[in-house]
């Protein structure tokens, strides 16, 4: 109680309830719209129509799987860990509206006026890692376990170039404040930190799809290896809290994108929330693109393009940045 | 000694005249493992073991052939079953690794051992049912074996002394596991997991991989012990959606049993078709009229390319790449609507016939066979563009699942998989059937063995089967005679005694099937000799040590159907 | 610790991801059949019993590439304050200073290159 009286900004408290429920119909709806745009970006990919039943061109079809999920049984498996089994969804899905909150969707939008923004985000998308690393141990299933060494392998392997990726950005910019580092960058695609960071912004895109786990680097749950890989043995609504999180996540290392090189919501001609929710689903769209287009890679070559490559072209990126920054 | 092996073979009499050639040698059961030496010397390979139960005993037949020479040799041995009792054989499967799975096939179907065969489990029959011997005749229904063939020449002749002197030459038979010797470990499990053989090390996982896995294509089931991801072995279990064709085959009249064929292997039915038909003709030396014979040769290529882009879709997919297979079936469904006007259905066809086949294509077929022949090339070249170039997809097959002209030697790997070993082994080269001499057509050979190998050589096979049906498609107009021969038989006649072994090359290589008949109204054994058997036979040794993500590769890179390996 | 105004924004958002994942797993337990017996529960092998648990001390052939995270993410952890005020204090010291941190890490890779821990052998005997 002492804790709320120390609070002396009635109007952040404001601002944090609206945004949280904003955020729930934000991430509930552009879950829903993913799943249905990513079956339709397949189809079309794959030269078929996709989802055509469920209403009018099948945009229905999310809800009535969302609704056969919640129809399944939850089925724990014989000699699984209870708690570790049914957390780990629980947990996969816990910090994904924190994740939104410092970010700034259009001017003065924003759930969370925190100057360490990106150090949040960063901080506790790794959580993610937890959940799958819970949910295959717990799983009693060996397919699982594989797909949990794996996920914890690739996972903390890509955070290092991405967070080299992002310093080079904080260092050009001096914050962390995702707000300001907008604020630095210009309306036109020539004034954002994609031209003046481009091997960082390469870096970061190839990270953004290894760390969400998306073909060609869904090797956690590669599906004619191991199966389903971590989510194997979950059942209904315990793989979809699983795929929706995994779709929120999207969301999120896009919008940190957008944010960081594209110019968050600053755009030719009008700026505004327009510009960044198209700059998100346009990176959304490439990795579906991707997804739907390249055979899966090896595990040694995933570590090794990492180890090998990324690091390497991320710190030599990172040190330019700083010669520059002291030169100049 | 050795001098005189070579020509007890080498003189050995022809008994039955077979239109792939090769000379028939009849052996005593104990000098098998030394001519079986003595032939994978000479580079051989070992195409199959066909055990028929007569009423002098069992005999097992070893067909053998050389993939560069050409030369074969079928060995025969004739054992007693003494009072009841099984036959004996020695085991060949130290000296050709592939004869492993065909003796075990002999034991779960006749009454016969092959002593010192180091892992005697059934193969396709379920374990509680090991005991039943489907194949087996009551003693008053077994024929002589002298009425199917006129083995008096040779049966009684000295065959076997001169091959004595080789037994220094035999290698040891490996071990027999401690498992048999020592009664079984008492540990959770089915039955081939309890007998699986694990190398006892600390802090490995014993893992089935399949029946119900996505990438084992179909019933399959691998049994692997894994070291983190590298799999220390590997062993397949088989017979999960076997359904004992060749009894059936044995059940009913020749002509009534052609619908199965297209059971057997879904994607190539035609090919298995072909070879069923071909051996029947000779066996009962019936003509099939040119225009029959163009027929044939263009649905079974047409069947040979739809068949080549399923697999390549299903690697794909195997690989993570989920678009390629739709690509595929775009244009697979088109032959199979060309299909379906020539045969009528599509995808079991059953469209050949003693004597040339069911009917006249529906009218439209040519025209859009043309059509289609016409466009893909440029698909073709689109796949290759899209898929073949990529970077992701070299990397993922480039130098995985090597297997050398050796291991296809002892495993008796045909098909796209020893052409991709470096030997341009194809039977419709080989031992030319049907008219696929006057064609003019390449086989695509590569040297290097690995999955990429075995990939560019189908992906070059279906621009191949394309030059045929071109080619065909030309000659159709003016061929003389119909779909079928004026004098051919009614479809359920009765067989002529004999011995008779169609072999053709299919999508997934050599298949054979050889028809043994006594002169009843149903045939008296029907063997069915499937390539994807022996092809995956291999799959033990060349995944031994491999990472799981490269096992997978190289099993999709075998081309497997496993109905086809099932039977 | 001070409890700030930022960890209840925090453990808001963290306690709303909950509720959020939580209630349609709630929905699950009130609407979904309550089906038992037979292999329901089998853990899923393909279809086989499975042989042996899968809680075993199984060998990681990654196992250094995670030592090789932990050196490296709280190396980089540093460089986030580094990274913040050097617009303000670039200067030639404050450069070198960095280019060795810098260095010593890519040598950490170079090291480990080295040491053979990024080569898988395509087959193991």
């Amino acid at each position: 109680m002492m804790a709320l009286a120390d609070l002396q900004i009635p109007g952040a408290l404001v601002r944090l309830v609206v945004a949280l429920a904003a955020l729930a119909a934000f991430v509930g709806v552009n879950g829903m719209l993913l799943v249905y745009l990513e079956r339709k970006v397949a189809g079309h990919i794959q030269r078929r129509p996709g989802p055509f039943e469920v209403g009018p061109h099948g945009i229905l079809q999310a809800v009535a799987d969302a609704l056969k999920l919640v129809g399944k049984q939850l089925v724990t498996p014989n000699g699984a860990d209870w708690l570790l089994f049914w957390g780990a969804p629980v947990v996969s899905f816990m910090p994904v509206f924190l994740l939104f909150l410092p970010i700034e969707f259009g001017p003065g939008l924003y759930g969370l006026d925190v100057n360490l923004g990106l150090l949040l985000i960063l901080a506790f998308a790794g959580l993610n890692v937890v959940a799958l690393c819970m949910a295959g141990w717990g799983s009693n299933n060996k397919w699982a376990l594989l797909g949990a060494a794996r996920a914890v392998a690739q996972s903390v392997a890509y955070e290092i170039p991405l967070l080299l990726a992002v310093l080079a950005i904080a260092a050009m910019a001096g914050t962390l404040h995702l707000g300001e580092i907008v604020a630095k960058q210009g309306s036109w695609p020539w004034q954002w930190n994609v031209a003046l960071q481009p091997v960082a912004f390469f870096i970061y895109f190839v990270c953004s799809v290894a760390e969400t786990n998306r073909a060609p680097f869904d090797l956690p749950e590669a599906e004619s290896e191991l199966t389903a890989g971590f989510h194997t043995e979950y059942p209904g609504m315990g793989f979809g809290l699983f795929f929706l999180a995994e779709y929120a996540e999207m969301i999120v290392v896009s919008a940190v994108g957008a944010t960081l090189f594209l110019g968050g919501w600053k755009g030719p001609l009008v700026d505004g929330v327009w510009w960044f929710l198209f700059k998100i689903y346009a990176w959304l769209l490439v990795m579906m693109w991707i997804r739907w287009t390249y055979p899966r890679v090896r595990f040694d070559q995933i570590l090794n393009l990492c180890w090998k490559w990324l690091i390497p072209l991320a710190l030599l990126n990172l040190l330019a940045t700083f010669v520059a920054l002291a030169v100049v | 000694m050795r001098e005189q092996v070579l020509e007890s073979l080498a003189g050995a009499p022809r008994l039955v005249e077979w239109p792939c050639g090769g000379r028939q040698v009849f052996l005593e059961p104990s000098a098998l493992p030394a001519a079986m030496c003595r032939l994978k010397a000479d580079g051989m390979l070992l195409e199959d073991v066909t055990v028929t139960e007569y009423a002098e005993g069992c005999e097992a037949v070893y067909h053998l052939s050389n993939p560069q020479t050409l030369d074969r040799v079928t060995l025969h041995a004739l054992a007693a079953t003494n009072g009841g009792g099984a036959a004996v054989f020695p085991t060949v499967s130290h000296i050709f690794q592939g004869a492993d799975w065909h003796e075990r096939e002999a034991m779960d179907f006749f009454p016969v051992t092959f002593t010192g065969h180091p892992t005697p489990l059934p193969l396709l029959l379920a374990p509680e049912m090991v005991d039943e011997k489907p194949l087996s005749r009551p003693v008053d229904k077994r024929s002589s074996i002298f009425t199917v063939m006129d083995y008096s020449a040779v049966v009684g002749a000295p065959s076997a002394a001169p091959l004595i002197g080789w037994e220094d030459e035999i290698p040891a038979p490996p071990p027999v596991h401690a498992i048999f010797s020592e009664g079984l470990p008492d540990a959770p499990g089915d039955f081939y997991t309890r007998h699986f053989q694990a190398t006892g090390e600390p802090d490995r996982l014993i893992l089935n991989m399949g029946p119900q896995h996505p990438s084992t294509h179909g019933v399959l089931r691998v049994i692997l012990e894994l070291d983190g991801e590298y799999i220390v072995r590997a062993e397949p279990v088989l017979g999960y959606i076997h359904r004992m064709h060749e009894l059936m085959g044995q059940n009913r009249k020749a002509g009534q049993f052609l619908p199965n064929m297209g059971r057997v292997d879904y994607l190539h039915a035609l090919g298995w078709n072909h070879a069923l038909v071909l051996a029947v003709e000779q066996l009962a030396g019936i003509e099939v009229p040119e225009r029959a014979e163009l027929l044939r040769i263009l649905t079974v290529e047409l069947n040979r390319i739809s068949s080549h882009l399923l697999w390549w879709g299903a690697y794909l997919l195997d690989l993570g790449a989920f678009t390629p297979i739709m690509y595929g079936f775009d244009d697979r469904e088109t032959i199979m609507d060309l299909l379906q006007l020539a045969t009528g259905s599509r995808l079991t066809y059953c469209y050949h016939r003693f004597g040339g086949v069911s009917h006249e294509p529906m009218p439209g077929f040519y025209e859009g066979v043309k059509d289609f022949i016409d466009g893909f090339d440029a698909r073709l070249a689109m796949y290759k563009d899209l898929v073949t170039e990529n970077i992701i997809l070299r990397k993922r097959v480039e130098g995985v699942g090597e297997m050398d002209l050796d291991v296809c030697r002892r495993y008796g790997c045909t098909g796209p998989v020893i052409r991709g070993s470096g030997l341009a082994f194809d039977v419709r080269r080989a031992w030319p059937y049907s008219l696929y001499s006057e064609f003019d057509f390449t086989i695509p050979v590569r040297t290097e063995g690995d999955a990429l190998a075995r990939y560019l050589v189908r992906m070059d096979e279906m621009a191949e089967s394309a030059r045929i049906i071109k080619q065909v498609l030309e000659r159709i107009p003016g061929a003389a005679g119909g779909h079928l021969h004026p004098k051919a038989p009614k479809q359920d006649f009765t067989l002529p005694k004999g011995v008779a072994r169609g072999v053709v090359e299919a999508a997934r290589g050599l298949v054979a099937v050889e028809v043994i008949s006594d002169g009843g109204k149903t045939p008296y054994r029907m063997r069915l000799r499937s390539p994807c058997f022996s092809n995956l036979s291999c799959f033990a040794e060349v995944s031994r040590g491999t990472l799981l993500a490269d096992a997978v590769s190289t099993l999709g890179s075998l081309d497997l159907v496993i109905p086809e390996i099932d039977r | 610790m001070v409890f700030t105004w930022l960890n209840i924004a925090i453990l808001a958002a963290l306690g709303l991801g909950v509720a959020f994942a939580g209630a349609p797993l709630a929905g699950s337990v009130l609407l979904a059949p309550r089906a038992s017996g037979g292999d329901l529960r089998m853990p899923y092998e393909c279809g086989m019993p499975p042989h042996g648990s899968p809680w075993i001390r199984f060998g990681i052939n990654y196992y250094f590439y995670a030592l090789l995270f932990l050196a490296f993410d709280v190396d980089v952890l540093y460089l986030f304050p580094v990274a913040v005020a050097y617009t303000e204090h670039a200067g030639w010291i404050e450069l070198v200073k960095v280019c060795i941190f810098l260095a010593a890490l890519g040598l950490g890779v170079l090291y480990f290159w080295k040491k053979g821990v990024f080569t898988w052998p395509k087959k193991i005997s």
